[in-house]
């Protein structure tokens, strides 16, 4: 009984796809309204067994505190985006009922994902996420871009898939078993590490940084996230990226934790090239979706850093900064998303020109988004980036740190130059001003989170540890 | 109540900010006038309860800094020394704020103008009240921040811009001084509280300082570093040169800071420091030497300035040069003496000379006056007082204080102190020479002035006039009012252990046996100016002439103010230009900037456009990526 | 036989859809293609190893990609087909007007 979130929120879909087409008019809302409610209700089926732990369904999925805390960080994710979908759309072309449904199957899938202990059901349940974000991205018919992105992001996922089966195929060979407890039972009797093994593992590591776009795998991210709908940017940007962290994490520290010194350097090369590309790359952009795309990578990297040594420490940074991180990058695309001239949308940064003039609140809200995205003190992306950094040093990675610490003074650059843009330049093209007082609110929740919680850093950190204990325990 | 007398003047500068143009500006004034006549009172009230029962109180506000042992309290310090300061700061300020408003009256900002005052007055008495050297140093800086406002006030006058640039730049000099006088206590006492510092003196008597080998004996270098800091604020010979130039300001400030309290912030600090200048002979006759030399130096150059202002501020130099060499011979209480009549008699002077240039449409010019006796006969009655004062007239304020100082001077053993008495004397009839020279000009003779002028001029209104008989009276008589309490038996109930005192009896029986002949010769000079300055200017011109003549070199040396500017410019403002330019250009834009900032920033801007580049649109670019990526990651380990 | 024969013909049929996905400038189809073909590759190396370590699993596993192979190849030419109508081309050529 203990698997019922996952199996509501299927079932839920299903549900909606039969009733969708015999509701009349406004089909999509009242199903959207209906989706967030199950998403809601999902929030608290997770709650409710958070600190339990269970192994189910032959050991194919796990339920245990991490997975829970991920799982609500992709409810909550989810949620949000619902709920800008509902209020701040202005893509016509999105108003169908397939849309929330789509957006409920890949959170399905992204759930199972993160509960997945065997090789074959985290494909499957990737497979799900993967397939219903395909369809997401190309969801606006009528927009070449959203198409274009929509093949770009299907050839590369597929590949992504095939190199992650081959992978598999690899493990199996070598122990038999595709299970993660089985797995971590043999490796720990092997004497030495076969090398098709540590083939196998790469293979699939490559396939997973695909997923969380980790560079040198992040070509796909920028085109893919300027193409796709604001709003599905948005959830790819943040829920994706969550589940298939969580994923990494579990994939590497659970059975493969013992040969921590081959992975780990892989980590490493992915940590250090996605800092510099997610900063470097973005120093170029005009589109205010690419240049997130950019910033996003950069994060990704980050978060890397907390992975390199391992250890629990690392781990329970990278909650903290996933957590940090949903509510920055939500909060900066609800900005982008209410972004519009004569009720067209637009995303460049140029547009931005003149916005505090305009819009004070707004700009006001963006600004504290990007100076907590820089890492600058009060706010708490801060926070983020100094508990990352302080395990770097803690595990005697000084240069990793350094370069850390470089190329987010780069990334900095271009969140001050966003701000420079909307408070001190002038523009003769206003953008409309209009925003209603939902997004109003949601942003002002968003900026007082921001705000707020390096204040209270020790409840996180002592939540986050509380969460991976778990994931150390089991071995 | 105590710390009401500090805190008005801040409330009266919030006041003034906030309520500019709200409300008529005549509301702000008489609010604002209210405000520091009650701050006055206070400061009386609690002048006399602190030297009547001599209740040290220390108000602590808050806690500032506290890193390891380093604490510092935001914290207000009542001892008799400071409530004195308290006093003078606030009735002079208040007398300043009144006649600012008769003087500032068809000023746009005029209330700006009485919020800065305010401001100023604040951070004066947050100085002289401090309890620690940084709070002390907050004061310091602030009341040179709020003289560089005021002396730019009229920021339209190009002169007025420069004077208050010249007289921050200057007073860097000196903070620097002063800023490394703290260094070195905090160092030497592993404390900035004064009243650790003070106890912990005698302990550290023979501790040195060692620094590129050579020993310091490290009292001496406090005073020395301590003092510097005191040239640049009190406008000593050497860092002298700004003072003149600020009264570019208007003459309420001259009269406020640059007379009765932010220059004599230096005589306050050594006279607060006097346990450890007490400690070290060769700080005391640095002191003593520069103080005669500013003295003899401002009082010579004074007799050949036309600027009606300017002749008081040098006046206020060579009186400044009084107090340090005071200070300099350990009459603490002495210099202190002098420092309270002097603000009250030239903030008077300052007061007057507005008046004058108020009635001559803005002239300062006193070669373009004249004949103004029976015209303005209030304000020539208060100038006639102001300089009575000023030269030391019996029974008027500064012939107690200044006489005081010669006296003990004459009677001093250090083997220098004979010199600067001579000096001393020399100086009074400088002083007396000038101070006479300026009112012949001003007032007698004949009008110079051009009729539009002088068909003009007019006393000035009451709200001028009236401050006015408030100082005046301060100035006959302040000096017979504390005589006692700064020398003498009674001097020692009131100053009790707050500075050093050497008034053990001896000194005071001495000063008291003293030949008739020394006692009288500071009045001898005084007539003996008084008759020079009346044949030079008035009767006998042909003999200016045939001086001029005569002595021309002289005249030129002391009318071009011994071409202390002049050498200031030729041999460190333009070899400093001339390498700064030098490594601005070569080292700074060339070599750091290209390298540095601007070479790593578009090293940087290049990177970001290969990985741009990188980014082709193409998918098979994308897929041969992550092959090349998946290879790579592969081939580390077979080569392992 | 040997399992190592397995991996080498599952190995080059992986590396032709490889080569397939990036040498190909002409055709997305062509890319579909290339990507059933590393699937099947990859099942050829679950089926061989399966046999060889006498494990039903790993059959089990490659009955699981058949089936999500067609799902993608659904989904996948659903989107081609969108493309197809915006763009009135399926070269792989044409899907450049994203970059930077």
């Amino acid at each position: 009984m203990i698997f019922i979130p996952e199996i509501f929120l299927a079932f839920s879909a299903l549900l909606f796809i039969l009733i969708g087409p015999f509701i009349r008019k406004n089909a999509y809302l009242l199903v959207t309204y209906l989706t967030l409610l199950t998403v809601i209700v999902a929030q608290f089926l997770v709650y409710k067994d958070i600190f339990h732990f269970e192994s189910i369904f032959n050991n194919f999925f796990v339920i245990d505190s991490f997975g829970s805390f991920i799982k609500s960080l992709l409810l909550i994710g989810t949620a949000i985006v619902l709920y800008i979908f509902i209020i701040a759309n202005k893509n016509t072309q999105l108003n169908r009922i397939e849309f929330p449904i789509l957006i409920l199957l890949s959170l399905t899938g992204m759930m199972l994902m993160v509960a997945s202990n065997d090789i074959l059901s985290l494909f499957l349940s990737m497979e799900l996420q993967s397939l219903a974000l395909y369809i997401l991205v190309a969801f606006a018919r009528e927009d070449r871009n959203s198409s274009e992105a929509g093949v770009k992001y299907f050839v590369l996922g597929s590949l992504s898939t095939c190199i992650f089966l081959f992978g598999s195929s690899l493990i199996y060979a070598c122990f038999g078993t595709t299970n993660f407890s089985e797995i971590s039972g043999a490796i720990n009797q092997l004497n030495e590490i076969p090398l098709i093994l540590i083939i196998g593992v790469v293979f699939i590591l490559v396939s997973l940084s695909l997923k969380i776009s980790a560079a040198p795998f992040h070509m796909w991210t920028p085109d893919v996230y300027q193409g796709a709908p604001t709003i599905i940017t948005a959830y790819l940007s943040v829920v994706p990226k969550i589940a298939s962290f969580a994923v990494i994490i579990r994939f590497l520290v659970f059975p493969f934790g013992e040969i921590i010194v081959d992975w780990g350097k892989i980590i490493l090369i992915l940590s250090i090239t996605s800092m510099l590309v997610g900063s470097l790359g973005a120093l170029q952009q005009k589109d205010l979706k690419r240049l997130f795309a950019y910033s996003t990578i950069n994060h990704i990297g980050f978060m890397l850093i907390g992975l390199v040594p391992g250890s629990e420490d690392g781990i329970i940074a990278i909650c903290i900064y996933l957590m940090l991180y949903l509510i920055m990058n939500i909060g900066v695309f609800v900005v982008i998303l209410s972004l519009s001239r004569d009720n067209i949308s637009v995303s460049s940064i140029k547009d931005l020109t003149g916005y505090f003039t305009n819009n004070p609140f707004m700009a006001v809200c963006m600004a504290v988004f990007m100076f907590s995205m820089a890492g600058i003190p009060p706010l708490s992306g801060f926070l983020g980036k100094l508990i990352v950094l302080n395990v770097a040093i803690d595990n005697n990675l000084i240069f990793l740190a350094i370069i850390g610490v470089i190329s987010s003074v780069i990334a900095a650059y271009y969140y001050l130059r966003i701000i420079k843009v909307m408070f001190f330049d002038s523009s003769s093209d206003e953008l409309d001003i209009k925003v209603n007082i939902e997004t109003k609110i949601l942003l002002a929740v968003l900026s007082f989170l921001n705000i707020t919680i390096l204040f209270y850093p020790k409840f996180f950190l002592d939540l986050s540890a509380s969460i991976t204990f778990s994931l150390f325990s089991v071995n | 109540m105590f710390s009401l007398s500090v805190f008005i003047p801040l409330i009266c500068y919030f006041f003034c900010i906030f309520f500019n143009k709200r409300i008529a500006e005549i509301k702000i004034e008489i609010v604002i006038s209210a405000l520091m006549i009650l701050a006055s009172l206070i400061s009386i009230y609690v002048f006399f309860s602190v030297s009547e029962f001599n209740p040290e109180s220390q108000i602590i506000i808050g806690n500032w800094l506290s890193s390891g042992s380093f604490l510092i309290d935001w914290s207000l310090n009542f001892n008799s020394l400071s409530v004195l300061m308290v006093l003078v700061v606030n009735v002079v300020s208040t007398i300043v704020h009144i006649y600012s408003i008769g003087y500032m009256h068809n000023d746009p900002k005029k209330i700006i103008f009485l919020g800065y005052l305010g401001l100023f007055t604040f951070f004066m008495l947050i100085l002289v009240t401090s309890s620690n050297l940084i709070q002390l140093f907050l004061g310091w800086e602030g009341v040179g921040l709020t003289s560089y406002l005021l002396i730019g006030f009229w920021n339209f006058k190009d002169v007025a811009n420069k004077a208050a640039l010249k007289a921050f730049v200057v007073n860097r000099i000196g903070d620097f001084g002063f800023l490394l006088g703290i260094f070195a206590i905090f160092f030497i006492f592993g404390t900035v509280n004064f009243n650790e510092i003070f106890i912990l003196v005698e302990s550290q008597e023979d501790t040195f300082f060692k620094f590129l080998g050579f020993n310091f004996h490290a009292l001496t270098l406090i005073s020395v570093l301590l003092f510097i800091g005191c040239m640049g604020k009190s406008a000593q010979f050497g860092l002298h040169t700004w003072l003149p130039d600020a009264m570019e300001g208007p003459t309420p400030v001259s009269a406020l800071i640059h007379a009765a309290t932010m220059v004599t912030a230096g005589v306050f600090l050594l006279v607060l420091m006097s346990p450890i200048i007490e400690q070290s002979e060769f700080a005391q006759k640095l002191i003593m030497i520069i103080g005669a030399l500013t003295s003899l130096f401002a009082a010579s150059v004074a007799i050949t300035q036309d600027d009606i202002k300017r002749i008081i501020a040098y006046s206020t130099c060579s009186q400044l040069g009084y107090m340090f060499v005071a200070i300099g011979c350990s009459a603490y209480g002495v210099a202190m003496f002098h420092l309270v009549t002097h603000a009250f008699f030239k903030a008077l002077l300052f007061l007057g000379a507005g008046s004058v240039i108020h009635a001559m449409s803005d002239e300062q010019n006193i070669k373009k006056m004249g004949a103004l006796y029976n015209k303005i006969p209030v304000t020539y009655m208060l100038m006639l007082i102001g300089t009575f004062s000023l030269v030391g007239l019996p029974f008027f304020s500064a012939y107690y204080s200044k006489d005081l100082i010669l006296e003990i001077l004459y009677l001093d053993d250090f083997d220098i102190s004979i010199y600067v008495y001579i000096i001393g004397i020399i100086v009074v009839f400088f002083t007396s020479f000038y101070s006479f020279r300026l009112l012949i000009y001003v007032f007698h003779g004949e009008s110079k002035s051009d009729e539009r002028v002088a068909a003009h001029i007019h006393e000035s209104p009451g709200i001028m006039i009236y401050p006015l008989l408030i100082l005046s009276f301060f100035s006959i008589f302040s000096g017979l009012l504390f005589k006692n309490y700064f020398f003498g038996f009674e001097s020692l109930s009131f100053w009790g252990n707050t500075i050093y005192n050497i008034f053990e009896s001896d000194i005071s029986y001495a000063v008291n046996e003293l030949p008739l002949s020394i006692k009288k010769l500071p009045f001898m000079m005084i007539i003996l100016g008084f008759l020079a300055s009346l044949a030079v200017c008035r009767y006998l011109t042909k003999l200016n002439l045939y001086l001029k003549h005569k002595l021309g070199f002289l005249y030129t040396f002391l009318k071009n103010k011994w071409y202390v500017d002049e050498f200031y410019d030729f041999f460190v403002i333009k070899p400093t230009k001339f390498i700064g330019y030098g490594f601005w250009k070569s080292i700074d834009k060339e070599l750091i900037d290209n390298i540095g900032p601007n070479g790593v920033s578009k090293l940087i801007k290049k990177f970001g456009i290969f990985v741009s580049s990188l980014q082709t649109g193409y998918l098979y670019h994308y897929a041969l990526t992550i092959i090349i990526g998946l290879t790579i990651f592969i081939s580390i380990y077979f080569y392992n | 036989m040997n399992i190592l024969f397995y991996l080498i013909l599952s190995s080059i049929i992986f590396s032709i859809g490889l080569l397939g996905i990036f040498i190909n400038r002409k055709n997305i189809i062509t890319i579909l293609m290339s990507i059933e073909l590393m699937l099947l590759a990859v099942n050829i190396n679950f089926i061989g190893f399966s046999n060889h370590l006498n494990d039903l699993s790993g059959q089990i596993f490659a009955l699981f990609i058949l089936v999500v192979a067609a799902a993608e190849a659904a989904v996948g030419l659903a989107i081609l087909t969108i493309f197809f109508k915006r763009s009135g081309s399926i070269s792989v050529d044409e899907i450049n007007k994203m970059r930077g």
